[in-house]
This record gives structure tokens, C-alpha cells and sequence, in this order.
């Protein structure tokens, strides 16, 4: 029944969330006079759209610029170029001829409504001086939703969804664990009953043991609230349940983008190869086909390398990667499977 | 919430009782003394021998070198003290706390600015300030207060500022963002909550700081003047009178007793105070 519901409102529907060309470069300065002598790439040109209902997962290491997309779509973070559609209206649209619609900022506030976040770090985002239910309802004050009686009387539903008890209310962050802290942080963003959520690594600080708990929520609630999800995480195996489409990023762009069952069954970057090769088998028996990156850290931001900027690093590479920068295209006839690999193309 | 947790703090409940009872006996002795007021012509003849008196049952602190009773002069100079260390503490909470919040939450070119005004006033020479403030004010009591006033707040809008700085990076302020509060809310609800340690502690530093400014600037003829008394200008006047051929101990020792007591019940409080707005502490 609900997974019938998500298809009807998935097919045909227009993209909630549209992102194109996203740049975000932060300056690196230097010197006396705070010359600026170069940028970190951190997001580079990143498109991507979500439909209404859907969840797609955007995955790489560390670095690689993933958590900056999500808060840069939010607007939290000032992009460098591209622009963000959400629903009918524009957050931003920076062109790289100079031209540059911004939604105003009262505006924006008001979007806000609809779009929220959650983080990774459950001890962080909580303000250690505020109560649960401050916490979780500061957002119904801020857009003048509820207030007094009727305000705790949401905050109660809304710790009740997620898991905890509504006595909880007047309780201190520092009391809690650290899966029930990222409880209050998922309240905290249902508070407004947003239609997308930006899921910033959610998972990544807690035990595995709780991790599969607050997937769980999250799916639950996704399902419950109709929620479209834009799902961070650096670990292909936490967003193989949950999400309809994975993107893949490497140094601030995405590398390879299908939906999820076309991607975990035939991966095609190789820097894909390499994420799934690194998912722990719970099996002993079964032994892993490790895909061998070679040796090195991933590179600078600051300088990507020339052509192809997994080519250090790649155990396929060959001459053009050095030199040609590989385009995000179609796979053949598969119009859904996008890969930036000159293997293909 | 705080109340509660303050008052289950023993220090710093009983900081606050001596506090009190040093403060009350204070004001209302500077408030019945006249200032320089010596003991009787009849006393004098009685005892028969030259100021300053030693501690005795009629005079429990001594007499000074004026033969002035020293108690009554600690009392009344306290009034004097606390009233100027309390002044700058009130002045620094408020526009230290303030003027960094809004620097710090501001950011950019304003932040910029307002930190070089800071650093401005702090790079002037103090005494030039007091010396300019004096040529314009025609009551020397009043230069004191702007005076210590206007350098008072500069550590604590330093350090407010800092504080901000830091803070705006957590990622509750960014969660405050995300949900649409905008950046008087931010300061007010989640800045300056998490700022109350620094603050309280800084404020507590800024008293005694005050009152040994206070006595600085009197040594110069610039605050309070003879015959009236603080407990800064009782110790530097005792100073001078200690000497190896006389040794006048109490003129030192009653007057640092109380200003020792009244910084170490400050302490206290603050503590307690710290301690009170931290959710953290409770049992």
C-alpha cells in the first residue's frame, strides 16, 4: 500500500529538489592582506534532482564535499555558482556570466518551513542550555506555529514518533545517549513538517547497533510523512536500504549516479568498485573480492589533479585519464545510469 | 532551575550572607560617620600617648596616624570600594557583553571595526583618558567611575567576542539556521546561554581589578580624596606607614582583611552562579 502510494506520487511527478552545476569554492587566503591564492573545490559542479517521495543517497569519502552539497542547498552555506530549485521556486541561481537571482531573506526563512536538516554529530547539535522541549520546538515559535499549551502538546507527539517518552520534555541533552540525541535532532527537523529533508551523515557518529535503530526511524517516518530525502553518508552499505537512487561523488563532483538496485548489481566506476569492495561481508566463508586502490590519500581539493581526478588512485587508468576530464553521461542505452569514466565513453 | 541549584551550593550561599553583612554594615556606617572624624579631645587625654593606637577593647582595629578610629574608616572606605567594583563589574557585563556579541555575531568589516576601537582604547594611555576626562567633569567622583568604566569592559568584549566566534561554528547555531531563526534570536537564545561561564567569570576578575584601579587613580589626587576613604587608599596609606622603627600592622592588615573577604565571597558566588545556569551540574 505505501510503497504503492510512493510510486504513484514518484512517476511522472516533477523533481522537488533540482540542483544544477553546484560550485562551492571556499578561498584560501594568505598573507598580510589576506590575498586570495587559490580555492578549495570543495563542491564542483554538482546537478542532481529528487522527485517528490524519493530518496537519493550521495556517497564518497571524507572530503569529498558531500556534507557541503547538502548545506549548500539549504542555503546555509553561500554557493560559488549554480542554482537550486524547490518546487516552483528558486533559492539561488548564480550564473557563471555574473548574473545571480537569491531568494530574500525573510523569503528563505519562510522556505525553511519545508526544507530541513539532520546532522551527523548528535553531541553538537543539540545547545547543551536548552531542554528538550525548547529544542524540538523552537522552530513552532520562530514561524509563529504554536505556542504555550498547544506548543508542548506537538513537541509530546513529535518525541513520541520517534521514540521517546514525552516525560522527556524537560530533560537536559547531556542526559541522553547518543542515539537518543540524534532522536530529538530527527524531532527537531519534523517539527515543521517539512517535504524534504537534507539527512547530513545521520548515522555515521553512532554504534552500528544503533545505527540500524535510526534507519530504521528514518525510514519509517519517510514512509509515514510521504518525507523526500536527500541521504548523505560515506558508506554505500548504509544507503543500500533506504534510498531509490545513489549518487556517487569523488573531490567535489559525482562520478557515477543509478538507481540503487542498477548500481549495487553492476557498478561501473571504478572508484564505485573500490566503496563497495570496502563493505564488510558478515560472512566468513564467502571471500572478498577486494578491488586494490592504490596507495595514497585522496588529493587536494586545492589542486585536483589534471583529467580525471580519481586517476591517481585508480587501478584502471590509462593515458587519457591524466589529461581529459571525463563528462557525466548516460551509460549507452540506459539513459538512469550516469558514469564519468573514460572506460565508457 | 538555577535558583535551585544555587541554593544548594553551600559556598556560595554563604558568600552571599557575608557579602551582604559586609555591605550592609558598610553603607550604613559611611552613611552615619562624618569622614574625618577623629576621636574625643577627652580620649586622647586618657590614653595619653600618640596615634596610631594599637587595637584595643574602645577601638578593636586601632586607631590611624590621624587618630581616626580605623574601623569606622574600613567601613565607611568599603562602602566606597564596593560600590566602584561593582560599578565596572555591571559596566563590563553589560557593554563588554553586548558590544562582543554583536561584533562576534556580526562578522566581517563591522567586526572588524569595532574590535580596532577595542584595541584603540586599550592601546591609549589610561592616564591620559582620566586626565582628559578631568580638564571637561568638574566632580573628580565621577571621572573615577567613567573612567574605570571605560576601560573595564574592553577584556570582556574581547573575550565575549572570541567566545562568539567560536560558538557560531557548533552546530546547534547552524540548526537554528536551518529552522529559520534569525541572528537576534541566535544571540539570544543560543549564544549568549552558552557564554554565562565566561562572562561570570570575567565579571569576577573585574571587581577587585576595579578596586585597585580605583586606589591607583586616588594616589594620583584623582578619585576619592582625603579625608574620605576606600579601602584601595587605606592600604597604600598604610603602606607608607609601616616601617621597620613602627610597626602599625593593623593599619594593613583590617583593610586587606576585608577586601581579601569580599574578593574570596565574589568567588564564591561567581562559582555558584556558573555552576547554577550549567544544566550539566545537577545531581
Amino acid at each position: 500500500m505505501v510503497e504503492a502510494t510512493k510510486k504513484k506520487i514518484a512517476t511522472g511527478a516533477k523533481p522537488l529538489l533540482e540542483v544544477k552545476g553546484l560550485r562551492t569554492w571556499f578561498p584560501v587566503r594568505r598573507g598580510l592582506f589576506g590575498r586570495t591564492v587559490g580555492h578549495v573545490k570543495a563542491v564542483d559542479g554538482v546537478s542532481f534532482s529528487i522527485r517528490p517521495g524519493r530518496v537519493l543517497g550521495l556517497v564518497g569519502e571524507s572530503g569529498c564535499g558531500k556534507t557541503t552539497t547538502g548545506r549548500t542547498v539549504l542555503g546555509l552555506i553561500p554557493a560559488t555558482a549554480g542554482s537550486v530549485q524547490f518546487q516552483d521556486s528558486t533559492i539561488f541561481n548564480i550564473e557563471a556570466a555574473g548574473g545571480r537571482t537569491m531568494m530574500g531573506a525573510e523569503e528563505l526563512r519562510r522556505m525553511r518551513r519545508h526544507m530541513q536538516i539532520i546532522f551527523q554529530d548528535p553531541y553538537g547539535s543539540l545547545n547543551p542550555r536548552m531542554t528538550v522541549g525548547a529544542i524540538v520546538g523552537e522552530a513552532l515559535t520562530v514561524h509563529r506555529i504554536a505556542s504555550g499549551r498547544e506548543r508542548q502538546a506537538i513537541v509530546a507527539d513529535l518525541l513520541r514518533r520517534v521514540g521517546l517518552s514525552p516525560d522527556y520534555i524537560n530533560r537536559y541533552p547531556h542526559e541522553f545517549s547518543g542515539g537518543q540525541r540524534q532522536r530529538i535532532g530527527i524531532a527537531r527537523a519534523l517539527a515543521l513538517t517539512p517535504k524534504l529533508i537534507v539527512c547530513a551523515e545521520p548515522v555515521s557518529a553512532l554504534d552500528v547497533s544503533i545505527q540500524s535503530q535510526i534507519l530504521n526511524l528514518l525510514e519509517d517516518l519517510q514512509e509515514e510523512f510521504g518525507l523526500t530525502y536527500l541521504f548523505i553518508a560515506h558508506d554505500l552499505s548504509v544507503v543500500e536500504h533506504i534510498s531509490d537512487e545513489v549518487a556517487v561523488m569523488y573531490l567535489g563532483r559525482i562520478v557515477e549516479q543509478a538507481t540503487r538496485d542498477r548500481l549495487y548489481a553492476a557498478p561501473k566506476h571504478p572508484y564505485t568498485w573500490c566503496l563497495l569492495s570496502a563493505i564488510p561481508v558478515p560472512d566468513p566463508t564467502r571471500r572478498r573480492t577486494m578491488v586494490g586502490m592504490r596507495e595514497g590519500e585522496p588529493p587536494s581539493p586545492v589542486n585536483p589533479p589534471s583529467g580525471c581526478p580519481f586517476h591517481p588512485r585508480c587501478p584502471k587508468a590509462f593515458d587519457r585519464c591524466s589529461v581529459e576530464v571525463p563528462q557525466l553521461l548516460p551509460l549507452g542505452d540506459e539513459a538512469d545510469h550516469l558514469v564519468s569514466c573514460h572506460l565508457y565513453h | 532551575m538555577a535558583w535551585r541549584r544555587f541554593r544548594s551550593n553551600r559556598a556560595a550561599l554563604g558568600g552571599v550572607v557575608v557579602l551582604a553583612v559586609v555591605a550592609a554594615a558598610c553603607f550604613v556606617t559611611a552613611a552615619t560617620t562624618e569622614a574625618g572624624a577623629g576621636v574625643s579631645k577627652a580620649e586622647e587625654a586618657a590614653v595619653g600617648q600618640p596615634h596610631p593606637w594599637s587595637p584595643s577593647r574602645s577601638h578593636p582595629f586601632g586607631t590611624d596616624t590621624n587618630g581616626r578610629d580605623l574601623l569606622r574608616r574600613t567601613l565607611a572606605g568599603g562602602a566606597i570600594s564596593l560600590v566602584v567594583g561593582l560599578a565596572a563589574a555591571a559596566v563590563s557585563v553589560v557593554i563588554g557583553t553586548f558590544y562582543g556579541a554583536i561584533a562576534g555575531q556580526a562578522g566581517g568589516a563591522t567586526d572588524r571595526w569595532m574590535m580596532r576601537v577595542v584595541d584603540t582604547l586599550y592601546g591609549l594611555p589610561y592616564i591620559l583618558l582620566v586626565i582628559l576626562l578631568l580638564v571637561y567633569a568638574q566632580q573628580k567622583f565621577w571621572v573615577l567611575f567613567v573612567a574605570i568604566g571605560a576601560v573595564s569592559w574592553l577584556t570582556m568584549g574581547r573575550i565575549v567576542r572570541g567566545q562568539v566566534l567560536r560558538l557560531r561554528q557548533e552546530e546547534y547555531v547552524t540548526a537554528a539556521r536551518a529552522l529559520g531563526a534569525g541572528p537576534g534570536r541566535i544571540l539570544v537564545r543560543h549564544l549568549l546561554p552558552n557564554l554565562v561561564g565566561p562572562i561570570i567569570v570575567c565579571a569576577t576578575l573585574t571587581v577587585p581589578a576595579a578596586i585597585l584601579q580605583e586606589s591607583f587613580l586616588s594616589f594620583l589626587g584623582l578619585g576619592v580624596s582625603a579625608p574620605q576613604a576606600s579601602w584601595g587608599t587605606l592600604a597604600s596609606d598604610a603602606v607608607d606607614a609601616v616601617n621597620p622603627v613602627v610597626n602599625c600592622w593593623w593599619l594593613l592588615f583590617f583593610p586587606c582583611l576585608f577586601l581579601g573577604l569580599t574578593l574570596l565571597c565574589m568567588n564564591f558566588v561567581g562559582d555558584g552562579l556558573r555552576d547554577a545556569f550549567d544544566p550539566k551540574t545537577e545531581k
